[in-house]
């Protein structure tokens, strides 16, 4: 059972891959900056996000929700495909999080990072799944794609979140899934 | 020719080398693990070449560190890739990198990346000479047993005749 689901992430994986193919070339006639296919895939379901933008704090589409229980097996990918044709934008930092949230659809995000050693800092990592970042020079048409597998303990509603950091424009690109874990 | 299908037949391709003992030098791949307080990292970036081209067998590897860690402890992953060459900008590249259960602790084999991939992440990008990119993660793993942590290149065999990887273990306990 648990193989089959890994087997069929991977082939959601190659399969997210054509799709950004496909959907970059169709944003570059759009001019858009970047296009971002997300998905969370669980035992009993699925969710989408495709690429928004901040600010508005927390973008102004409605996020997709998920559901799972408690320990089940998750994953998470994403494919993000720069279509800025205008140059390269230096050191973009590219950050994918899952935290936990007060509740479905919250558009602020809580506290990410924490002075190391400080009173915060506990608090912050309770709530944190898990984290990571990429960071390069943004050229015409590079990719990124991630999968990562993660279980949740605990119930809750948790954030799965995408953002683009330091892209030097009046707005970031993000994408967002609601995981709601029962 | 499909981005996707070109990711599958390199990935396909690397998995058929045989990887030698040497060094590189014109590609730098930097993989740090930490495991509570105490980092663990190798810069040994090596290269992956056609058997066919060495024209020699199978040479062994040196050992690769291995990090320590309990189900369930949070690591974290720190990598960094560095184009070192002076002139040479390496376009259509993919740095490539996973964790991926593997049977025994310091094994040669790559497994094929099927199952047991706990996290796995590539980029495109064109490198130009001294350019870098970066990476964090972290992750957290529950079943114990051996884990290959492992930074690799995709897309420098043709012009260069080898791949570069780094790579630590974790067992995980």
């Amino acid at each position: 059972m648990r193989d089959s689901f890994e087997d069929f992430s991977m082939l959601r994986f190659i399969t997210l891959l054509a799709i950004a193919v496909m959907f970059s070339g169709v944003s570059s006639a759009r001019a858009e900056h970047a296009v971002i296919t997300m998905e969370v895939i669980g035992p009993d379901g699925r969710a989408l996000a495709k690429s928004d933008e901040e600010p508005p704090i927390g973008g102004s589409l409605p996020r997709s929700k998920v559901t799972a229980k408690a320990g089940d097996p998750l994953v998470l990918q994403f494919i993000l495909t720069n279509v800025y044709p205008h140059g390269v934008l230096k050191d973009v930092k590219v950050r994918y999080f899952i935290v936990k949230i007060d509740k479905v659809g919250q558009k602020a995000l809580p506290p990410i990072d924490a002075k190391k050693g400080s009173d915060e800092e506990k608090e912050v990592r309770g709530k944190i799944v898990t984290r990571g970042h990429v960071t390069m020079n943004f050229k015409p048409k590079c990719r990124i794609g991630m999968r990562l597998m993660f279980h949740i303990d605990e119930p809750g509603v948790y954030l799965v979140r995408l953002d683009t950091n330091n892209t030097k424009a009046d707005h970031e690109h993000i994408a967002g899934i609601d995981l709601e874990v029962k | 020719m499909h981005w996707a299908s070109i990711f599958r037949l390199s990935i396909a391709l690397v998995a058929c080398f045989v990887t030698s003992t040497a060094m590189a030098e014109d590609f730098e791949i930097v993989v740090k693990v930490t495991a509570g307080e105490k980092p663990v990292q190798t810069k040994q970036t090596r290269i992956s070449e056609l058997r066919k081209k060495l024209g020699a067998k199978k040479k062994k590897q040196p050992p690769r560190l291995i990090v320590k860690s309990k189900a369930g402890q949070s690591l974290t992953v720190d990598w960094t890739a560095t184009n070192t060459a002076d002139a040479d900008t390496l376009t259509g590249l993919l740095v490539h990198f996973f964790v991926v259960k593997i049977d025994k602790a310091g094994q040669e084999k790559v497994p094929k990346l099927d199952k047991d991939v706990v996290h796995e992440g590539i980029l495109s990008l064109e490198f130009k000479p001294k350019e870098k990119a970066s990476g964090q993660f972290g992750l957290t793993i529950r079943k114990p047993g051996s884990y290959l942590v492992r930074v690799e290149t995709i897309g420098t065999l043709i012009s260069h005749g080898h791949e570069h990887f780094a790579a630590i273990d974790i067992l995980v306990e």
